[in-house]
């Protein structure tokens, strides 16, 4: 039992370091608890699971708003910024069993011709973004 | 919708298969037999496929309402049909465990919500893949047009990707990825001391 829960939390700590933002995130349990109107090639905002789901070779991939840092648009590109952690410190590296294949999506960019489309959805992740920041701020106030 | 007729011969066909691992979805048809697989699109695109070349299928579902055929080939190709529906997954297992002697396995991606994953390049694939061994996403190496080290920031890689000339319009298209990888630099550092 002892070494049962020992291993439990060497586990979580690397997750922890892993997300940073986001730690033991388990946003959906699969695919078939996407929102119903998620479609290939479109990017959906599900604001009650407060997710951004993004197109990216067929396959849904979905974010919680809290790995997302910003949204913004030039011309018929959407770019998304994403939160990622400092640079591991050699003490980190050497406590914690990363593997060296770990990386972090730092920014997506997508051609989307519909300028409605693309304006509303930029819209919406800010939108989504704000909320959380703003309910962050508050629980943050409250507990202080 | 994709539909599966039971001909005679033993030989399924379903429409409205898009080739899956793309972003452009060129519908056709896919039929198949005891030999293999064909797909064929309304504007003659076609991938054919022995079954004797097929090494492992799976079965994914990609969207809430649709399912993918995907096919791991000996020598490590894949090759993937998008557009099936829940009801087909039995038709499959059972239409592969009888002509190929192959288990259709079901694969389930990672839907965590989170921006980290493991890098991998296998054969001609880049597999994104969650701590848990599930995918998060892959795409064929040959999708990418450039890949650049910053030269400021090494430990970061943007890879921008070729148009596929197949889009529709609406469609949403991934252009570039940008990745950061905490442990570069400190690799560098490392290189650097045991000099």
């Amino acid at each position: 039992n002892k070494n049962g829960t020992g291993e439990k939390d060497q586990k979580s700590a690397v997750e922890l370091d892993y997300s940073s933002y986001n730690e033991n995130l388990r946003l959906y349990n699969s695919v078939g608890n996407y929102p119903t109107d998620v479609v290939k090639n479109k990017i959906t905002i599900d604001s009650n699971k407060e997710a951004v789901l993004l197109p990216i070779y067929g396959y849904i991939v979905p974010f919680h708003i809290s790995t997302i840092k910003n949204a913004s648009k030039t011309e018929d590109y959407l770019r998304i910024n994403f939160n990622v952690p400092n640079t591991l410190t050699e003490e980190q590296i050497e406590s914690i069993s990363v593997p060296q294949s770990l990386f972090y999506i730092r920014e997506l960019t997508f051609r989307i011709q519909d300028p409605k489309s693309l304006t509303n959805t930029v819209r919406l992740i800010k939108e989504l973004r704000k909320r959380v920041t703003t309910r962050e701020t508050e629980n943050r106030e409250k507990s202080s | 919708m994709s539909t599966a007729n039971n001909g005679s011969t033993g030989a399924f066909s379903f429409n409205n298969i898009s080739l899956g691992g793309r972003i452009g979805g060129t519908r056709g048809v896919l039929k198949m037999n005891n030999v293999g697989l064909a797909w064929k699109s309304e504007a003659g695109r076609s991938e054919t496929i022995q079954s004797s070349e097929i090494e492992a299928a799976g079965w994914t579902r990609m969207t809430p309402k649709i399912y993918q055929l995907n096919l791991k080939m000996k020598g490590g190709a894949s090759v993937k049909f998008d557009g099936f529906r829940e009801p087909d997954n039995e038709t499959l297992k059972q239409f592969f465990k009888e002509n190929y002697d192959i288990e259709l396995d079901n694969i389930e991606l990672s839907t965590r919500g989170v921006n980290f994953s493991m890098v991998k390049v296998n054969g001609s694939i880049v597999s994104f893949t969650g701590s848990n061994q599930k995918t998060l996403f892959e795409f064929p190496i040959s999708e990418i047009s450039q890949s650049i080290i910053n030269l400021s920031n090494k430990n970061e890689l943007t890879m921008e990707f070729h148009h596929d000339s197949t889009l529709d319009e609406e469609d949403e298209s991934l252009v570039e990825v940008r990745l950061y990888n905490p442990f570069s630099k400190s690799l560098k550092e490392d290189e650097d001391n045991t000099e």
